[in-house]
């Protein structure tokens, strides 16, 4: 058996414990038969929120639209007149509309796309005497034609890492980590 | 509406001799009383006092309170943030003031260390009511220590002093000629780079404005952050920024209230593009700009850090598309160096310089055919 000196072992010891990180937490669905170039323009609805965050779903979906915007593959519509969209068709929940109910708004608003999302986490964690921000959010892209998911992904971005752990001290600006998650995503939907 | 270059409105007025009223023939200005929007209780009457006195100290004239008194109870005239339209006229017709001074007071605290913020915008009454000019000015207490912290201010009325002299100052130089209000944008300036957009976009294509400058309507901010009043904070910083380039020309806000509410435009998530022709319709808005603020943190003791979250987008009225979307955010100490130095002490400050750095960055989208 090789011999592992002390040090080593230790080193060793601190990247595992590294590795138990909350960063990432990536899935990504790409639909094979999907010609994204196709894509357009995007209506993004409202987010759901499964946090205890008063308007994060808010604060996300603006960061989100912005950033998809900012990167000109895409032309996003004005949140105005999406919710002008969703009043004229009646969507009863326009955060998890249903394939019928998205076929039909996007024929109202003109658009090849429609992006829904979902915060699962959005806020400030702590462990013992560190604290951090941490984000975890999933958005998927369902197609005006058919409404069929065509694209989702996840992504949790913040938390407390080793260092932290064993250091203390605070973490990144909330809406930092939140244009990090977003990034994330938006990078993985032109992947 | 004929297009009337500001430049040539505002020698109209000092040359004409102002309105019949006016007992020596000069223009008069109509200082509103101040719109409170700091959220904390301040001593307006004081504060507009020490407005009127630097300004009459710079030689700036300006309509009795009286008259104006009179006037606001006959029209029962209780907002005090904008002029409309039909106010102008009528402030015109029966008082003889050729502009109003509309102030908002944005940040005001009395305890150590005093802070103070005050916008205010110079607006000509009659049958063009535009903005003529516009300035914004904050101050500290310790904002500038100095040595041993010897230039610490620790007596709020020194600080009112100062503010309102600064103020009156910008408005006497702009009005005496020695200072043009309106000038081409700066290029890129280095010094604006740590508050630019985080993400921008800004489409290619300029404003097809047809006979003069772009006209803009910025419309109030959505206000998500715990501030009670940042949205209209915000609205005013942009306003000023892009008042002060001669590219656009920018809706007086009180003329854009009044339509909103004659309209009983509601937009709670921003305008729909329907909403956006009506205002193309009633206001000849080439632009509509509108935004939301997330955050607008103002320290209200030592160790806090100032912070604004906030997003922007504009519709070209014409082509009913979006031509640019921003989201910007920072915090005071945001690239500082050591002791603080670059640090920005206030919300106010950082409004101030992250609206600054996104007109010059979308301006180049809004240089419309002449």
């Amino acid at each position: 058996m090789p011999r592992i000196t002390l040090s080593a072992g230790l080193a060793l010891l601190l990247a595992l414990t590294g590795c138990a990180a909350t960063r990432g937490g990536r899935s990504t669905f790409h639909d094979p038969g999907m010609d994204f170039s196709l894509v357009r323009s995007v209506a993004v609805l409202p987010f759901v929120n499964l946090t205890t965050a008063q308007k994060a779903e808010d604060r996300v979906r603006d960061v989100f639209s912005t950033m998809l915007q900012a990167t000109g593959a895409a032309y996003v519509l004005p949140p105005g007149e999406v919710a002008r969209g969703i009043s004229r068709v009646g969507l009863l929940n326009p955060a998890v509309p249903t394939a019928e109910e998205v076929v039909k708004l996007a024929k109202n608003l003109e658009v090849d796309a429609v992006i829904t999302g979902t915060v699962r986490e959005y806020g400030e964690v702590r462990s013992a005497s560190a604290s951090s921000n941490v984000i975890s959010l999933s958005v998927q892209m369902l197609e005006a034609q058919t409404g069929k998911v065509v694209w989702s992904a996840s992504s949790t971005q913040g938390g407390i890492g080793a260092g932290k752990r064993l250091f203390g001290g605070g973490g990144e600006p909330m809406n930092d980590v939140t244009a990090e998650a977003v990034q994330d995503l938006i990078d993985r939907l032109f992947e | 509406m004929r297009r009337i270059p500001l430049g040539a409105a505002l020698a109209a007025l000092l040359a004409m001799g102002g309105p019949a009223g006016a007992s020596d023939g000069g223009l008069r200005i109509a200082v509103l009383p101040l719109e409170n929007l700091s959220g904390e209780a301040a001593p307006r009457s004081e504060i507009l006092g020490s407005l009127r006195g630097r300004l009459e100290a710079h030689r700036v004239p300006l309509l009795p309170t009286e008259t104006l008194e009179r006037f606001m109870r006959k029209h029962r005239m209780r907002y005090t943030g904008g002029l409309a339209r039909e106010l102008g006229r009528a402030l015109a017709e029966e008082t003889g003031a050729g502009a109003v001074l509309v102030t908002s007071l944005d940040l005001y605290q009395e305890a150590d260390p005093p802070k103070m913020a005050l916008t205010a915008r110079l607006v000509s009454t009659g049958d063009d009511t535009r903005i003529l000019w516009m300035d914004s000015v904050d101050r500290t207490g310790d904002e500038a220590p100095g040595l041993l912290g010897l230039g610490r201010i620790h007596d709020p009325r020194e600080v009112l002093s100062e503010v309102t002299d600064r103020l009156a100052g910008s408005l006497s130089r702009h009005l005496f000629g020695a200072e043009a209000f309106r000038r081409r944008a700066p290029g890129r300036d280095s010094g604006l780079r740590r508050f630019r957009p985080r993400s921008f976009f800004r489409t290619s294509r300029t404003v097809a404005a047809g006979t003069g400058p772009v006209r803009i309507a910025v419309l109030p901010f959505a206000n998500e952050s715990t501030t009670k009043y940042a949205g209209d904070i915000l609205m005013l910083q942009m306003v000023r920024c892009l008042s002060s380039a001669e590219e656009v020309e920018v809706i007086e806000p009180g003329v854009v209230r009044e339509v909103l509410l004659r309209a009983r435009l509601i937009q709670e998530e921003g305008p729909s593009l329907p909403q956006a022709d009506l205002l193309r319709l009633l206001l000849e808005a080439d632009v509509v700009l509108f935004g939301e603020v997330a955050d607008y943190v103002e320290p209200r003791w030592a160790g806090l850090e100032p912070e604004l979250v906030f997003s922007a987008r504009a519709i070209d009225t014409a082509r009913r598309q979006v031509i640019w979307s921003s989201s910007s955010r920072g915090q005071g100490h945001d690239r500082a160096f050591f002791f603080g130095l670059g640090s920005v002490p206030t919300a106010h400050g950082l409004a101030s310089r992250m609206s600054r750095a996104l007109v010059v960055a979308v301006l180049p989208s809004l240089e419309g055919a002449p």
